[in-house]
């Protein structure tokens, strides 16, 4: 493995990428739908359209970056569930 | 809870089954409401308390077929002798049958829709099950760009509220002079289950070796008659379950129908609910109208028990 | 992972080639679903921005995101959207419950188990709107089933503003519980029989491995199941729509159909099909990516 410091700061974003912003936007689009529906502050029914649409763009860039390299960051995997994959490799997820 | 040993998991069991049995026999009550509620006369569909025991008549599917009109007056004995008996029913309940000139019995809109629903349905089904198994096809056997986001997004149209694409379609449709057409509502349903189709039966193709398809080119087939005479008949119970699914949800499908049909090409699901509000109700017609749209959903269900899992997760889950 | 099968040089030398017919075979799918799925959608995103009528001829103007502004300032949308949140919470937290319920239930060897299942889930096969109105029937409230079964006199379920929401929740939970159940189930039947039989060694206790070996094996397909039937409800329109015109239970499908094809304010109406569009796909993107986690174990 090579460790050139270009390497290592792209790790660092792959590595922010899916322990911050992709977790980050998933909550603004969550937050969003929620400022929308809630009945009580107008100023966040206002807003909440704005709030989901930068959580979509976001996610949906997030999610194209790839995951970095080594130990995976999701580490719940218990295997027992027998799902397949229709989708090969995917960048959803 | 697998493991059922002691005498008091014993006892548990039987209770779990019990309450099963009841919860099942609750389940399946407004089902058989609306079915015995079909067969019920008029009297009865409505009576309070609610009756259980009845004599099962076929009335309500007559009249679910036929024009009628109030009588005004007694019919006249010998009309009454003369008349079928299917019609000596609608008599007895007070109405006659309408008539046009030939003195032929005029048939309601019911026949009419219910037809409707099975050409659009079932042109529909074709149609999205032969575009979705050879696009899957294409997904599950070749690289293709992108695949992971191609996927998402087809996913993601079948996942859009048929509302929200009902606007631009019901202007385009009205644009061509597709509105209320037969071909209008295939087209749309179509593309709303190709999408599904791709999806369970790219899990399906998956399934089949590639090894196959590797000894049928070395035996000297081109690719195309390896997919059409070694990969069709292996995924036909694939292609089969993806076409029950995408039979049934064209068959129920109610929000385009509303919106881009109102008399020539318009399916059940929306002419049923019409007849309500339309003066003096007949719960009896509409249950049967209601049992007899049911019946080819029943018997798909059944056949199709053990891929249901399968479909509803979009082929994420085999069983 | 995705090879071309080997002897793809051999095959390209007859017939077509593979790339050929790669792209003979996705490329019209795709070409198809963006006709009529993505060029409807950027149509009407063009109409959003301005004061259209579809039933009048009256020339178009463009008005900027004025539709957007007044849509998040009308109360009557507003409390459309919370109803629907709160017809979401009640109706899937009761599919949850209902289905998990009875699959844990029917998680064990019973006489006629795949009869009693496919019997189950016979309601969500169903269509909703045909449900929504023999529903109909069983809560009429002079004469219905479900008053005179529970003892409840004339309760007018679907006219009652208050009510009429709880009784479509309801019939939503009877058709889509099954759903729940028949997810769960294949989790529940996945977990290795080992487990249970180490747990009951160590002398666990019911809750015990339930809580630790159960539900962590069964969560991450629970939770496809839940957020499936999240987008579903957010998106209900047929049940709702036939069950009751109660302004206090309007779901926003309803709402948005009342303001495109009753009221034909086809450009703010456009808006708001966007801004339900965004929603949804919010939660689309979501079920994709747990979807993919799930398939990937």
């Amino acid at each position: 493995m090579t460790t050139t410091p270009e390497y290592e700061k792209k790790q660092a974003f792959r590595r922010l990428n899916a322990r911050v912003i992709e977790p980050g936007a998933m909550l603004l689009m969550l937050l969003g739908i929620l400022f929308l529906c809630q009945p009580w502050v107008e100023f966040l029914h206002q807003y909440s359209v704005l709030v989901m649409l930068i959580g979509l763009i976001g996610f949906n860039i997030a999610v194209h970056v790839p995951p970095p390299d080594g130990p995976k960051v999701d580490e719940d995997d218990t295997g027992a569930v027998s799902v397949s994959a229709a989708v090969g490799r995917n960048t959803h997820g | 809870m697998a493991v059922v040993s002691s005498r008091s998991g014993r006892l548990g069991n039987r209770i779990a089954i019990a309450v099963v049995l009841v919860i099942t026999v609750i389940f399946l009550s407004p089902i058989y409401w609306i079915t015995t509620t079909a067969f019920k006369p008029l009297v009865q569909a409505t009576s309070v308390p609610p009756s259980v025991l009845f004599e099962p008549q076929i009335t309500p599917f007559v009249k679910l077929f036929t024009k009628r009109a109030q009588l005004t007056a007694p019919v006249a004995p010998e009309i009454y002798e003369a008349a079928p008996w299917w019609e000596k029913l609608v008599l007895d309940g007070g109405e006659r049958l309408a008539r046009d000139g030939n003195g032929e019995v005029v048939f309601s809109a019911y026949p009419d829709r219910f037809i409707n629903s099975l050409i659009i349905a079932i042109t529909s089904t074709i149609l999205a099950v032969s575009m979705g198994t050879i696009t899957a096809y294409g997904f599950s056997r070749f690289r293709v760009k992108g695949e992971a986001d191609l996927l998402f997004f087809i996913l993601s149209t079948r996942m859009l509220p048929p509302i929200v694409v009902a606007i631009p379609m019901f202007l385009m449709y009205r644009a061509v002079g597709l509105n209320d057409t037969h071909v209008g509502l295939i087209i749309l349903y179509t593309a709303f289950n190709v999408s599904f189709a791709v999806w369970l039966m790219k899990g399906f193709m998956d399934e089949i070796p590639k090894e196959y398809e590797e000894a049928a080119l070395v035996d000297g087939y081109t690719r195309m008659q390896a997919f059409f005479k070694i990969v069709l008949p292996e995924a036909a119970t694939g292609i089969a379950a993806t076409a029950v699914f995408c039979f049934i949800t064209a068959w129920n499908e109610y929000a385009f129908a509303l919106i881009l049909t109102n008399r020539r090409a318009q399916t059940a699901p929306p002419f049923i609910p019409s007849q309500i509000g339309t003066g003096l109700q007949d719960w009896t017609v509409i249950a049967a109208g209601t049992v007899l749209f049911l019946i080819p959903v029943a018997i798909f269900t059944f056949l199709l028990r053990n891929h249901l899992l399968r479909g509803m997760s979009f082929g994420a889950i085999r069983k | 992972m995705m090879t071309t099968l080997s002897p793809q040089s051999r095959a390209a030398t007859r017939g077509w080639s593979d790339i050929t017919i790669r792209n003979l075979f996705v490329i019209p799918t795709v070409a198809f679903l963006i006709i009529f799925n993505v060029f409807p959608l950027l149509y009407s995103l063009g109409f959003s921005f301005t004061d259209f009528r579809a039933s009048s001829k009256a020339a178009v103007n463009f008005v900027g995101l004025k539709n957007y502004a007044d849509i998040l300032a009308d109360p009557v949308i507003w409390r459309s959207f919370s109803t629907t949140l709160w017809y979401v919470i009640v109706s899937v937290s009761g599919q949850f419950v209902v289905g998990f319920g009875l699959a844990l239930l029917l998680n064990r060897p019973i006489p006629g188990k795949g009869l009693l299942t496919t019997l189950l889930l016979l309601p969500m096969m169903l269509s909703p709107v045909v449900v929504g109105l023999f529903w109909k029937l069983i809560y009429d409230p002079s004469w219905g089933i479900l008053n005179y079964a529970l003892g409840l006199g004339k309760t007018a379920w679907l006219t009652d503003a208050n009510l009429a929401l709880y009784a479509v929740a309801i019939t939503d939970i009877w058709m889509w519980s099954p759903f729940v159940m028949l997810l769960s189930l294949a989790g529940l039947s996945a977990v290795p029989k080992h487990l249970y039989e180490a747990a009951s060694i160590d002398r666990a206790s019911k809750l015990y491995t339930f809580f630790r070996v159960t539900l962590p094996l069964v969560a991450p397909i629970l939770l496809i199941a839940v957020i499936f039937r999240t987008m579903e409800a957010f998106k209900t329109f047929d049940i709702a729509f036939v069950m009751t015109g109660q302004p206090q239970a309007e779901l926003i499908s309803s709402r948005l159909y009342k303001m495109a094809f009753a009221q034909w304010q086809t450009g703010p109406a456009s808006a708001l099909a966007y801004i339900v569009l965004i929603m949804v796909l919010c939660i689309t993107n979501i079920y994709v990516k747990y979807l993919n986690k799930a398939k990937e174990r």
